[in-house]
């Protein structure tokens, strides 16, 4: 149903080289670009429809034009490279098979945002994918098509890659540029908006990696072409991470208008044998869970959010019936609670407390008040902090306790301590040596 | 006071060039030290705010605040295991366990000999390759214990003792 | 101006006041943690969340500027809802040391508990376990289990004495407020974090398990440790029982003051109160014999009708300006010559900050009223060498400079050179009398008495009215501090229409020149 744009030259070493690139087609669409008007191209992105690949899903081309007027200080392009939400999967393939593609992405975004610097921060242990966009941007100077004077135009643009040290919530726009300034990666209160003061207090855009893979395709085919090759408000191709209890694990390139039990079945090989899907994320472990019956959803943006979900990173996670749920459940909430920041209240002791109930809960110790406790904590954590990490742990409690709610007071009623998969009874014990 | 070599510095200058300001170079600086003195210790902190002119306790609540950075030496080979949904509905317990029992050694801790350190981490980024475990810059996926027992010997052979 | 709605109150407010400030003037109080005028806003406690109309989030009234037609709100129920959610979190992993932290009755958590939470503890999981009573430097102690990481103190180190010993380690709950090891939180501001702690986190440690703070009085006053002349408050436990060697006054802390201090002071002036107590002259002596205050009188006033040669009276510049316009007065009437002895105080260091080299707090009162500054050694040295006669009345700080037996010595402070003099006179120091003094800006500020003079003390003008009683001179002032100052501005055309209650907490500033 749909060509592969993003994924085509998945597999093929020759793609490495920037020569391998060229001659499978690459770079062709910078040329075309180096000869718009940058205005222009930031309007064709918008009319291409292109939604932010991150997680937030907002229109990239809307975006871009949140900049201001030039004033001849630097402008920045930073690139989110710090794919940390669980499930996900999409962006290290995307730059360690095809990191031209990326760059020339890049270098289109910069010159349209009249950007004459663009970062690259990559989460530190990407070092494949570190090693790959760095030989790419040298390959490229080598060639002209990065520094004073690119392919010849006017136009100049430096590339540098940076790296992470650890921490997912660096994924957080502005708590990855705090982190590429130096600091913790502590997100900034909002406004202003990185649009207006970001890298270094100049205006810059932060575009996920594969949002920028997208814009040579959106350039190359244009617009209209691109857009069509989707559903309405949600254009292009989407790449769909799907990972847990499926038989053929993977990364897929595919049209928005696949539903979720195709992607899990056609795409990923359905669940492991002997098994039922019993719950499904969707959009990475911040996104609300979805029942068995409710995979019949759309993969885009817009029909997941009907849904009461979110498409999010488009990373699928699927548990089936030999999975505990309280397990699951409590194995994201170490997560989130591990990676709080710890700036703003609500977070910093909401994430630990939920944490410290379910652990509770999965050793045995539970109550039935505690599910109601914790949707009160959830409550309090909503919509009150300083970014949505607080919300990103509270959607998955709150979704699994109000689908789940059977099998959570079962969990409890038992007082024992299961297995994460397989039913086991287990001895309360932390698993990972570490209170978790 | 750390003094940096001559290659060092060299170094840390290429990497300060790179940015309009020098607090910028923090981490990248501190990921030279720790992969050359395998720490990321108070002398590699206090090298780092020396040379950038940050203060000291600034550079200190970064490494305290990030995971890839670890004030005490790790191993030769540093085994991280993603301990995260997707590779723990595939088998990421009873590897992190094989690793523990194998190795006599607990997260936080490193082997005799300083050829092995283990530690459970979040999300890597390779659920479809779970269960994943990262060992220095090499992912490896589709781990069990049987695997896991395979790799820690294939990695002593290579020169690594314990 | 834009015009807002608080609570329906409408209000025009400055464009640019954030909405804590601006619910302030409609008579709200917004409570915050880590809101601070003082330092950056940091936008991290939640606590200060108020609903705006139109807006589905609740919103930091800290980091919200005034805007054009506003509904603000800050008692809805979402914002109470909000605010006991803020208080359950922050409490979760409090340690209930109430009963012995020294935070007691001015503790954010405690006050803010009554005024908007009031409920139960609903953790019954483990608490975290944080490191309580480290000492970080030489008046702070810091304990990390009582924090509400509001980052108040790590602000102040960065942005205010910018020395950028405090931090915040780890991440998530586990985080915690400390410094690199081998470092100490040294600086010459620090004390200024206990003000800033909200809760009990930091704590002061010359203060420490002294005294419940609602046992103590406060008094406005002045630093009178440089001519920065910092704005403070001075606590005293009337209450307390005297032990051996404790003071009556227990701590001082700043009061804000946007012309001098802002909201800070130093730590050499935070921790002088000591002083008020300690090493004081408080009874008369005549010939280093105890006298009573009459006898002593006495006898001066014989010495001085009896003066062969000629006098010269030292005035610190450490003395009030009715006490220096006493002395001054009465040196005229004497025929002797007065000289504001400034060169007999040693400078200090500077630091360019709130700290003046100029250690006296009231050198440019003493110049407005008119006072010589030249001399002073010479003096001295005249009077060393059998050549003059010399009188001193010092704030206990001329003393290392004073030779040989003077005629007469009024001092705060007791030290040789009282016994050696004919005649010694103890005096009130700055916290036992009402005073005003003209720090290096030329602002008239008052130090409002806290205290009663210790034993047989008095304020210097006291002493020189008792004097020229004694000599059959009319006193020309009246006998309380305060008809003395107004009573200045007939001479002194600077201070004319000035009174104690006109200066007010802020002071005034005085014109220079005569």
């Amino acid at each position: 149903m749909s060509p592969l744009l993003l994924t085509r030259n998945f597999g093929d070493a020759q793609a490495l080289s920037l020569e391998g690139y060229e001659a499978k087609g690459g770079y062709q669409a910078l040329r075309k670009a180096l000869a718009m008007d940058p205005a222009a191209l930031v309007e064709e992105v918008k009319r291409a429809g292109l939604r932010g690949r991150g997680g937030a899903g907002f229109s990239t081309g809307t975006k871009w034009g949140f900049l201001p007027k030039e004033d001849g200080l630097p402008r920045y392009l930073v690139v989110n490279a710090d794919e940390g939400e669980p499930g996900t999967f999409k962006d290290r393939p995307l730059m360690e098979q095809d990191p031209h593609q990326l760059l020339e992405g890049i270098i289109i975004a910069s010159f349209a945002l009249r950007a004459s610097r663009a970062y690259v921060y990559i989460r530190g242990e990407f070092r494949q994918s570190i090693a790959r966009m760095d030989e790419a941007i040298r390959q490229a100077r080598a060639k002209g098509y990065l520094g004073a004077k690119v392919m010849g135009s006017a136009f100049s643009l430096e590339v540098s890659t940076h790296p992470g040290a650890g921490a997912y919530i660096c994924g957080e726009e502005t708590a990855l540029l705090e982190s590429l300034e130096g600091h913790k990666g502590q997100p900034r209160l909002k406004p202003p908006f990185p649009a207006q003061r970001g890298l270094f207090g100049r205006p810059t855009i932060i575009n996920n990696v594969e949002t920028l893979c997208c814009v040579p395709h959106i350039v190359g085919m244009g617009a209209e072409a691109w857009a069509a090759l989707g559903v309405e408000k949600n254009g292009g191709t989407k790449m769909y991470c799907v990972s847990g209890q499926v038989a053929k694990p993977g990364v897929f390139e595919l049209w928005h208008g696949t539903t979720l039990r195709a992607l899990i079945q056609e795409q990923a090989g359905g669940p492991l044998p002997g098994r039922r899907i019993k719950a499904v994320i969707p959009g990475g472990s911040s996104s609300p869970v979805l029942t068995a019956d409710e995979i019949d959803v759309r993969m885009d943006f817009d029909s997941l959010m009907k849904a009461g979900s979110m498409l999010g990173s488009a990373a699928v996670i699927v548990m089936d019936d030999s999975t505990s749920l309280v397990r699951a459940l409590h194995n994201l909430t170490a997560f989130y609670s591990h990676e709080s920041c710890g700036q703003c209240t609500p977070c910093r002791e909401g994430t630990a407390w939920l944490h410290k109930i379910l652990t509770k809960i999965v050793n045995g110790q539970g109550a039935i008040a505690d599910l109601d406790r914790m949707n009160s904590i959830c409550e309090a954590m909503v919509g009150k902090t300083i970014c949505v990490l607080a919300d990103a742990c509270a959607f998955p409690v709150q979704s699994f306790t109000r689908k789940f709610r059977p099998e959570f007071e079962e969990y409890i009623k038992s007082g024992k301590r299961w297995s994460l998969t397989g039913w086991r009874e287990e001895s309360p014990a932390p698993g990972f040596g570490g209170g978790h | 006071m750390t003094q940096l070599d001559a290659a060092m510095k060299s170094r840390f200058d290429q990497v300060r060039a790179l940015y309009p300001e020098a607090q910028a170079a923090v981490i990248p600086l501190l990921h030279l030290m720790q992969e050359s003195t395998g720490k990321a210790d108070l002398d590699a902190q206090r090298a780092v705010s020396e040379y950038l002119g940050v203060p000291l306790v600034k550079v200190h609540e970064v490494v305290s605040f990030y995971t890839l950075f670890d004030e005490k030496p790790r191993g030769r080979h540093h085994i991280m295991v993603c301990k995260t949904l997707s590779c723990a509905l595939r088998g990421s317990q009873p590897v992190f366990d094989a690793l523990v029992r194998e190795l006599g050694i607990q997260p936080g801790q490193v082997t005799a000999d300083g050829a092995f350190s283990i530690e459970a981490v979040e999300c890597l980024g390779a659920c479809d390759m779970g269960a994943a475990i990262q060992v220095g810059d090499r992912l490896h996926g589709q781990m069990d214990e049987e695997k896991t027992l395979r790799l820690l010997k294939e990695l002593k052979d290579r020169g690594g003792r314990s | 101006m834009p015009a807002i709605t608080i609570n329906g109150k409408p209000l025009e407010v400055p464009a640019g006041t954030n909405l804590i400030e601006a619910a302030l003037l409609a008579g709200a109080d917004v409570p915050h943690f880590c809101y601070h005028p003082g330092l950056s806003v940091s936008g991290n406690c939640r606590m200060c969340l108020v609903e705006i109309a139109g807006n589905p989030k609740l919103q930091i009234a800290c980091n919200t500027p005034v805007a054009e037609g506003q509904a603000v709100l800050t008692e809805s129920p979402k914002v109470k809802a909000a605010r006991a959610g803020v208080m359950e979190f922050l409490l979760l992993n409090h340690p209930i040391d109430c009963p012995v932290c020294d935070c007691a009755g001015e503790c954010f958590l405690q006050d803010y508990y009554m005024q908007h939470d009031k409920a139960a503890s609903r953790l019954e999981e483990p608490k975290n376990k944080k490191r309580k009573a480290q000492d970080i430097g030489p008046h702070v102690m810091l304990d990390t289990e009582r924090c509400v990481l509001c980052s108040r103190c790590v602000r102040f180190t960065d942005e205010v004495s910018k020395t950028h010993e405090l931090g915040i380690f780890g991440r998530g709950s586990r985080e915690e407020v400390g410094l690199v090891e081998g470092t100490r939180l040294e600086n010459a501001y620090s004390g200024n974090v206990v003000d800033l702690c909200p809760v009990g986190a930091l704590t002061d440690k010359n203060f420490r398990f002294k005294s419940r703070p609602w046992f103590l009085e406060e008094t406005e006053t002045i630093c009178t440790g440089c001519s920065q002349g910092c704005n403070m408050v001075l606590d005293i436990n009337p209450h307390a029982f005297n032990k051996v060697g404790a003071g009556r006054a227990y701590r001082s802390y700043p009061r804000f003051n946007a012309a001098v201090n802002g909201h800070w002071m130093c730590d050499e002036g935070r921790y002088r109160f000591p002083l008020i107590d300690e090493g004081r002259l408080s009874e008369p002596q005549v010939t280093g014999l105890l006298a009573t205050p009459e006898r002593a009188v006495m006898a001066l006033a014989e010495s001085l009708k009896a003066l062969g040669a000629p006098l010269s009276i030292l005035l610190s510049p450490g003395l009030s300006l009715e006490e220096l316009a006493a002395w001054h007065w009465l040196s005229l009437k004497l025929g002797a010559s007065a000289i504001l002895a400034s060169e007999l105080v040693p400078q200090g260091k500077g630091d360019g900050f709130l700290i003046q080299a100029e250690r006296s707090p009231n050198r440019k009162g003493g110049l407005l009223l008119g006072l010589a500054e030249k001399g002073a050694r010479d003096a001295v040295s005249q009077a060393r060498a059998g050549k003059g006669r010399l009188l001193a009345v010092s704030a206990g700080d001329l003393e290392p400079a004073l030779e040989g037996a003077l005629l007469g010595l009024l001092s705060t402070h007791s030290s040789p050179a009282c016994s050696a003099a004919q005649v010694a006179l103890p005096l009130a120091v700055w916290a036992e009398q009402d005073g005003v003094f003209v720090n290096r800006m030329g602002l008239a500020q008052r130090a409002k008495q806290a205290l009663a003079p210790l034993g047989s003390a008095l304020p210097a003008w006291d002493w020189a009215w008792r004097l020229a009683k004694q000599m059959g001179f009319e006193a020309c002032y009246a006998s309380q501090s305060s008809a003395i100052f107004e009573a200045m501005g007939a001479d002194h055309p600077a201070l004319a229409g000035l009174s104690h209650q006109t200066l007010g907490a802020q002071g005034a500033l005085v014109r220079e020149g005569k």
